[in-house]
């Protein structure tokens, strides 16, 4: 009899913390009579199974720990997803609280959304710790699954819905893609572990080269999709439009993150030798995203467009210290100081684009959300302390020093420099330059001399503001004192080679 | 490959008497057209009207359980094979089982609360 | 190279498809594959080795699935569209049955062809879809679809014919890697944690399907 090989299910503690508030979450939807008797109790509970997740993840034993254990398994919790999973908590923290005060004024019942946001959080912390094909597949369905619902949230809306069909059927598209391109690699190297596929493309025969380039083509375009990469990236300012504010928060975050995480885990563990097939594509990829993703910008009136598209271009320098980190001939040092960047992007990007949304959900002038230009204009006199919080946030998108903003570029730009990308790291200082003329025209708007339309009135309440004020914090802390995170993002970084 | 070669044979024979039959009865039988023999049967309901009449979400949210269920069945199957194989992990093996079906359960009483089960 | 051939010629079927759709609609398309099965069956027979008898079943099978895979495309009634796919995961389950793996031959038609389907139809009845809008596909559109199609084709098909159409097991490979057994062992010991993620997934579904759907009480 063969004996069962089984994994370490004490790293799954988190996960499983996270997933049990998920079901007490739905339950209370299910059992509360009217939507205000729940109003209270599920995003308490989400909030309690996020924070209480974050003490659970340091409770395990590392894999880094485990020297022997590396390469084994289909989950890990190594220091690299540790560092992700602390990141993808405090998304969904803020994502809870920014989403409170939103579910009340919409009179929305809300535990089954608040499940379905822990859920989507759970699936992103599964796409982290996959060291397996169909786990990083199922992972990414989880999550993919529980924002289509999200974003749909809203049924008697019809922006709501119509944005849940493009998301739903183009991600689908996404996905088929992403499932061809897994498939040609199990071809390949005959298991689905990312050992396996390292130990095939260590010495891949010239039969296979256009095999691999196929399925980093396929891989590339299912998770190009939720990292919103060009030309994959259509669907992100409709949906983002259409769907929920505090949503829209969540997808332009969310979704993101896992795929980046996935990625890295994916370059590193499972397809270095597939670097020569990566490296070329992805540099196109990262210009194109940033380029279009600015130029398109910078003709939008509708914040929440812009938001997105600026989301895109941000999604392209990332990719710049991917491209960095994989180049031919960098050194290991480089490397992981290229990877660490992209790592302390992800962590800055969350603060300042969540918080930029989460802002869109405290303006209510009229009967709906802050969405275009003319909303915000003369904000800074109506509403002094929120228009500072998104000039914050607007500075920190631009780049500005003393942001989280800038020192995430600056890490990026340089470690491509170091790399020798030098056409990459002058693409992304143009590009710098270009975005910051948008950004500074929602700002000029909010300062505008001339009143707009319409009072803006006060809709946040408090979670939303505590959400604002701590992500503004964030952002701060991160741009005067960059080296405590950096130096995480740097161990995160090695735990994987 | 060779066990299922009387699989093929049977195959082959059930659409040969299959397709012999309809044949046979298309040249023996006798035929008379026309009249109400051509209205077509609806249980004695007229059949008046399109057929494509637009369905009841609820028929979705159905099939949506049966899947969930059906998937059930199929692992189960897998884990009854096994688990006399493993009898030394047995109640690891159980607890396993226990776990997926109990999230499925919730899923089933979350529908049931719900209301998504009633019919009216 | 030799190879080529048989796999070019195989994904030109979809074309012979069309030509008999053309000629004598579905009925007829279905007919010319259910033929191409049984004369399949008959050549099997009659040379009696098993292996060219598994590589013939295997295209036939295949046909079968991608001539009712088009017929799902290329249909404008989603209802037929969604029986054809019943043809589609026959075929497909079929092709399991033929490199031995039984197991997710029979999940394939008690899931997809059982359970899936119904859903697909479900939703084609829910949408409602009147016939007049079910538009032919064509134009510029169509024309570069088809041309992206193909030329993704000719990719695939020039990056998998060196690898050459080998339906025997890798060498080295245990004797039944996909049996049951094999499957449970893998699912329950190392694959745990997706299994039950699986179980997470249902959920989602079940939950989604209930949220979007808008059956809750009014309160």
């Amino acid at each position: 009899m063969e004996a069962m090989t089984l994994p370490d299910l004490r790293e799954l503690i988190p996960e499983a913390t996270i997933s049990i508030s998920a079901l007490i979450a739905i339950l209370v939807g299910a059992l509360a009579r009217n939507y205000s008797s729940a109003r209270r109790i599920a995003p308490a509970v989400a909030l309690i199974g996020l924070v209480a997740a974050v003490p659970l993840m340091f409770a395990v034993p590392h894999a880094t720990t485990v020297p022997t254990a590396r390469f084994e398994g289909v989950f890990v919790a190594d220091a690299f997803a540790v560092c992700l999973k602390l990141l993808f908590s405090a998304v969904g923290v803020i994502a809870t609280l920014v989403s409170v005060n939103f579910l009340e004024a919409e009179r929305q019942a809300n535990g089954e959304y608040y499940g379905l946001l822990l859920l989507a959080v759970v699936g992103m912390m599964l796409t982290a710790s996959a060291r397996d094909v169909v786990l990083l597949f199922l992972g990414l369905e989880v999550l993919s699954l529980s924002t289509y619902v999200l974003v749909g949230y809203l049924r008697k809306d019809p922006h709501s819905t119509e944005s849940a069909i493009k998301y739903f059927l183009l991600s689908s598209f996404a996905t088929a893609l992403l499932l061809y391109g897994l498939s040609l690699l199990y071809g390949i190297s005959g298991g689905t572990s990312y050992a396996a596929i390292r130990a095939a493309g260590a010495h891949l025969s010239g039969d296979l080269r256009l095999v691999a380039m196929l399925s980093v083509v396929f891989l590339t375009a299912g998770i190009g999709f939720k990292a919103t990469l060009v030309p994959f990236h259509m669907y992100a300012p409709d949906v983002y439009q259409g769907a929920p504010g505090c949503v829209a928060a969540f997808l332009a975050v969310g979704p993101k993150l896992a795929a980046f995480g996935a990625l890295i885990r994916l370059l590193v563990e499972a397809m270095p030798g597939f670097a020569s097939e990566w490296v070329p594509l992805l540099t196109v990829v990262s210009i194109l995203t940033m380029t279009i993703g600015n130029l398109v910008a910078l003709s939008q009136s509708n914040v929440k467009r812009m938001l997105a598209y600026s989301s895109i271009a941000h999604a392209g320098y990332m990719l710049i210290g991917i491209v960095a980190a994989f180049t031919p001939g960098v050194t290991a040092d480089v490397r992981s100081q290229a990877l660490a960047a992209v790592v302390y992007y992800l962590v800055a990007y969350t603060f300042m684009k969540m918080g930029a949304f989460g802002i869109l959900l405290s303006i209510k002038p009229g009967d709906r959300f802050a969405e275009t230009l003319d909303d915000l204009r003369g904000l800074g006199r109506r509403r002094p302390l929120a228009a500072a919080l998104l000039l914050v946030f607007l500075l920190s998108l631009i780049g500005i020093p003393l942001t989280a903003g800038f020192t995430a570029k600056f890490y990026v730009f340089s470690s491509a420099i170091s790399a020798g990308c030098y056409t990459l790291a002058i693409a992304g200082i143009l590009n710098a330059v270009v975005a910051a003329t948008y950004y500074s025209r929602i700002a000029i708007a909010l300062y505008a001399v001339e009143p707009g339309r319409g009072e803006p009135y006060a809709a946040g309440g408090i979670s939303l503001k505590v959400a604002l004020a701590a992500s503004a914090i964030a952002i701060l802390l991160l741009g005067i004192f960059p080296g405590r995170v950096l130096e995480t993002a740097l161990q995160s970084v090695r735990s994987l080679f | 490959m060779n066990e299922y070669l009387s699989v093929l044979v049977f195959l082959l024979l059930a659409t040969l008497v299959g397709a012999a039959l309809l044949v046979l009865s298309h040249y023996l039988g006798p035929r008379r057209r026309g009249g109400i023999k051509g209205t077509p049967v609806e249980s004695g309901v007229d059949p008046i009207g399109d057929a494509r009449i637009p369905f009841n979400v609820r028929f979705y949210l159905v099939g949506i359980l049966f899947i969930v269920f059906d998937v059930e069945a199929v692992f189960l199957y897998v884990w009854a094979v096994i688990y006399k194989q493993y009898l030394n992990r047995g109640a690891f093996l159980l607890g396993e089982m226990a776990l997926f079906i109990g999230i499925l359960l919730f899923g089933y009483v979350y529908a049931w609360k719900k209301g998504a089960l009633d019919w009216d | 190279m030799t190879s080529v051939w048989p796999l070019l010629l195989y994904y030109l079927l979809p074309l012979v498809g069309l030509w008999t759709y053309r000629r004598g609609g579905r009925t007829g398309t279905l007919a010319a594959g259910i033929s191409w099965f049984l004369a399949a069956v008959a050549l099997g027979v009659v040379i009696g080795d098993a292996r060219s008898f598994a590589v013939i079943s295997f295209y036939l099978l295949s046909l079968v699935a991608v001539m009712t895979a088009f017929l799902v495309v290329t249909g404008t009634n989603p209802v037929y569209g969604a029986l054809s796919l019943i043809g589609t995961f026959t075929g497909i389950a079929g092709v399991f049955v033929v490199l031995q793996c039984e197991f997710f031959g029979i999940v394939q038609v008690i899931l997809y062809a059982g359970a899936i389907l119904v859903l697909y139809l479900f939703v084609v009845m829910m949408v409602d879809l009147p016939k007049e809008n079910a538009q032919k596909r064509g134009g510029v559109r169509g024309i570069a679809a088809i041309a992206t199609g193909l030329g993704l084709l000719a990719l695939v098909v020039k990056a998998l014919a060196p690898l050459g159409m080998r339906l025997q097991p890798a060498a080295g490979a245990s004797a039944e890697p996909y049996s049951v057994r094999a499957v449970g062992t893998a699912l329950f010991g190392p694959y745990l944690v997706p299994f039950e993620v699986a179980s997470l997934l249902l959920l989602v579904a079940l939950v989604g399907a209930i949220v979007l759907s808008g059956r809750e009480r009014e309160s």
